[in-house]
């Protein structure tokens, strides 16, 4: 209930900033409503742009379930996105989507888990260090593409081109082979945290740590392993774009801020407490990241206006969790 | 300021149906030093929220020198020259002494905060009281005696001429609580009243004036202190009307015990008795680790906690030093319920902690077998999780075992919810039908039954009971009682801490005594007056 409030409040603080500038309210919706869902075409592009909001948001979604906010998906994805693109470029083109897509998993992997064992060893809180290792990896991947990575071949800051790419859903339009990856993943994810004991340890950490430990179950190593997941995840999502997005098939050196890392924190708190949801709300925020293309493409309404409206439900959306934890926090203990 | 004559008559609080307070008269004339004493739940820390005007009386007359008053809130007491000191300060940690001191009160130039005004006044405001602080120092980077020290300032600043000091020596360590007492004889002799709350009777025999004891809400006496005695308060403290013996077994009931399908699985199947086999098989000896600090958690208290090779023999603490608690030994034999008496704060916490291997201890042996039922204190923190469904609840601790989870690591559902339902209907668990239900919408006395259902479920030879009735009702109260001395007929050995002396001879066969860290006595429950154990428990020689 809250989360439509969000969302409503959200379009009209947005028709409001576009009426300002002087371009019909009506018009610009209009014109996000046929760039999203109006068209089969433009489905497709909300699919396309759900893909890898799947991956980031089901990888957000693992940290909250063990009790952790992984604000460094998008540097994980940055991370993964350059592994990827590298390994695919340099293997023979049969293993190149294969072993990019791992290797861009495992970077993510690596970049999380950095926050993780500061945050087991030190109690370093993993907002901070996970926003810090986001600076890092922006300059790392836009170094590495513009220096020692960068394509011999061509003017622009960017490595070479894969061997191979993601194949296509259908031809001509923007639905890969990593939109299945990431239903597949939401799918087998949302099943194991409820249906497995590895779900179970994961939950109870994020819910009493304490109550787990006296339990006996190991509370260092479950955190660690799903931070990690989280952070494979991300990377995944990394190697997906790079993989199979068209204008990209390489990492241009610009790749980290491409969005879909911090989207993902959106598209988790938006699922709410369930796992499942990652998927609607992946479509919702794919249908507006398509929608918002076309509100500006159709109208004078800038692109970064129509983004505002995106930003505008995700604060929304971030007031209702503050608000939650701090309810919870209040809550008296008996 | 003159220092009020206050008088408190017939007060009566009452929460819903409990009645924290019934009909407590308590006089203040100025410059007095009183003592109230009681147990835990006794009601004193309600007479002083009463007194400071958290907390309006549902009947009672409050007499402010002659003038009948009422004080609506905190500001009404603290405008009438009283001032309190929580057990838990209220400061601000990362602001300096006189920053805490001075907020709400801040000496001004013009909009200018003067903090050269401020520091010039609790300098003098300071040497006056002999309480020796330095007034630019950081909160933080005090010790709990200064910060006592800052707060009695704080009330001191406001003008307060009556101090209530709620349990004030309960943290401090014995050298400053003789300053304490120190500085509230010199606050005496110019006129301020102190009231203070405390439980241990030497204290307010060599502290106070006169003294007021209360038990479970109710006025037991009010005596000068030099017409009374440590025995004489200890018995008033506790209570003289004798307990009934331990009684009541349920001949042949095996409540207690599970279906045998959800019983353990047998040690040799068993998944942390196969990691324990390469350690040693005796006894965990954890000698000399001194390194290690009070906090240091152990990673895996199960494994740690478990030992076997003596199955079944019951539970021997050598030695034990942890925390507050120094060098304490003690057996619990199979079938016998050992009960732990002791005011709050005195090692009991740290007890159980390190025999659940939730912490580690400094020094000793603590030998047990390895199926370990753990009731604990707070059972929000240890023992349920309250967001998770009564199904998942159930098998908390117990989800590995192969009754609940594949081989593959999945959850076996319908097993588990079939031993939901065998428990609740076992011990009788209000609402616990549904599976998919969350825990917290269980009744904290249901929540426990369905917490003791789970630990008993698992057979263990070693019950370790933290509490276990605290906010339950009479009825889940004896219902607790009567599974752990199942569980103990059955051959447990039990362990029961508990701060109401009422619960640990109701269930104890021997009474362990616990006073500042020590084992001070163990009696047996034949010789277990509330007398002996009060007197015991509180330091008091009889």
């Amino acid at each position: 209930m809250r989360a439509i409030f969000a969302f409503l409040a959200a379009l009209l603080l947005g028709g409001m900033a576009i009426a300002l500038i002087g371009q019909s309210p009506f018009e610009a919706y209009r014109a996000l409503w046929e760039g999203s869902l109006g068209s089969p075409d433009a489905l497709l592009k909300t699919l396309g742009q759900a893909t890898p909001l799947l991956l980031t948001g089901i990888a957000v979604m693992i940290g909250l379930s063990v009790g952790l906010f992984n604000i460094g998906a998008e540097g994980q994805m940055a991370i993964g996105g350059l592994l990827g693109a590298v390994v695919a470029a340099s293997v023979p083109s049969v293993l190149a989507v294969p072993l990019g897509l791992l290797c861009g998993a495992l970077g993510g992997a690596c970049w999380a888990w950095l926050p993780a064992w500061l945050k087991l060893k030190r109690g370093a809180h993993e907002v901070i260090t996970a926003i810090l290792l986001n600076y890092v990896a922006r300059n790392l991947t836009r170094w590495l593409a513009t220096v020692p990575l960068k394509d011999p071949s061509g003017q622009a800051p960017q490595t070479t081109e894969v061997h191979a790419t993601l194949p296509r859903l259908l031809e001509g339009h923007d639905v890969h082979a990593g939109l299945l990856l990431g239903l597949i993943a939401v799918g087998s994810i949302a099943w194991a945290l409820t249906r497995t004991v590895w779900g179970y340890e994961t939950r109870l950490v994020g819910q009493t740590p304490e109550a787990a430990r006296a339990a006996g179950v190991r509370v260092d190593v479950v955190t660690l392993r799903a931070f990690l997941l989280s952070g494979a995840l991300a990377g995944l999502a990394g190697a997906v774009v790079v993989l199979g997005v068209v204008p990209f098939h390489r990492f241009p050196a610009d790749f980290y801020g491409i969005g879909y890392g911090f989207d993902g924190l959106g598209v988790a708190l938006l699922a709410g407490s369930q796992a499942w949801a990652v998927l609607p709300a992946a479509l919702l925020f794919g249908a507006l990241g398509a929608g918002a293309d076309q509100m500006s493409f159709a109208t004078e309404t800038p692109k970064q206006l129509a983004q505002v409206v995106q930003a505008l439900l995700i604060l929304g959306l971030s007031a209702r969790f503050a608000l939650q934890t701090h309810k919870k926090r209040k809550a008296p203990r008996v | 300021m003159t220092t009020p004559d206050i008088q408190l008559d017939n007060i009566t609080v009452r929460f819903g149906a409990v009645t924290a307070l019934e009909s407590v008269s308590l006089s203040l004339p100025p410059g007095a030093r009183v003592a109230v004493v009681g147990e835990n739940g006794a009601g004193k820390s309600t007479l002083m929220r009463v007194l400071f005007g958290l907390l309006p009386p549902d009947s009672g007359q409050l007499t402010l020198n002659g003038q009948p008053t009422r004080f609506t809130s905190p500001r009404n007491a603290i405008a009438a020259g009283i001032g309190m000191v929580q057990q838990h300060f209220d400061l601000i940690a990362p602001f300096t002494v006189a920053e805490n001191i001075i907020l709400g009160n801040e000496p001004r130039t013009g909009a200018r905060l003067n903090l050269a005004e401020a520091y010039a006044q609790l300098t003098s405001l300071a040497e006056e009281n002999g309480l020796a602080i330095d007034p630019r120092a950081r909160v933080s980077e005090l010790s709990v005696a200064a910060q006592q020290r800052v707060e009695i300032l704080k009330a001191l600043y406001r003008k307060a001429r009556v101090l209530i000091l709620d349990e004030p020596t309960a943290t401090l360590a014995p050298p400053e609580a003789r300053e304490l007492w120190a500085a509230t004889r010199r606050l005496s002799a110019q006129g301020v009243t102190v009231v203070f709350i405390t439980h241990k009777l030497d204290e307010v025999v060599a502290n106070a004036d006169s003294v007021t004891v209360l038990r479970r809400g109710k006025h037991i006496l009010t005596k000068e202190i030099s017409h009374t005695n440590p025995a004489e308060l200890a018995a008033a403290m506790v209570g003289s009307e004798s307990l009934p013996p331990r009684c009541g077994h349920l001949p042949g009931s095996s409540l207690a015990s599970p279906l045998p399908e959800f019983a353990p699985s047998s040690p040799e199947e068993g998944r942390e008795l196969k990691q324990q086999t390469s350690a040693s098989p005796s006894s965990r000896e954890l000698a000399n680790m001194g390194g290690r600090g009070d906090g240091a958690r152990n990673e895996h208290p199960r494994e740690m906690a478990a030992t076997w090779g003596e199955m079944a023999a019951g539970l021997t603490l050598q030695s034990l030093t942890v925390g507050r608690l120094k060098d304490f030994s003690l057996t619990v034999a199979p079938g016998e319920i050992v009960g732990i008496a002791g005011v709050d704060g005195s090692g009991q916490t740290e007890l159980i902690e390190a025999i659940v291997g939730l912490r580690k201890p400094e020094s000793g042996t603590i030998t047990s077998p390895e199926t370990l039922g753990f009731i604990p204190e707070d059972r929000h923190r240890h023992a349920v999780a309250q967001s998770f469904s009564l199904a998942e609840n159930a098998v908390l601790g117990r989800h590995r075992e192969a009754v609940f989870m594949t081989a593959g690591g999945l959850i076996k559902k319908s097993a588990i919810r079939e031993f939901l339902a065998e428990r609740v209907a076992a011990f009788d668990v209000r609402g616990g039908e549904q599976p998919h239900t969350p825990m917290r919408s269980l009744s904290g006395g249901n929540q426990q039954k369905l917490v003791l259902a789970r630990e008993l479920s698992k057979n263990p030879s070693v019950i370790i009971a933290s509490q276990p009735t605290r906010g339950l009702d009479f009825a889940a109260t004896e219902f607790v009682h009567q599974r752990l001395r199942e569980a103990a007929d059955n051959g447990a050995a039990v362990l029961v801490q508990s701060l109401d002396l009422g619960e640990v001879l109701a269930l104890a066969d021997r009474v362990a005594v616990l006073l500042e860290g020590k084992l001070v006595g163990v009696v047996d429950r034949i010789d277990a007056t509330e007398e002996r154990i009060g007197a015991l428990m509180t330091g008091a020689s009889v």
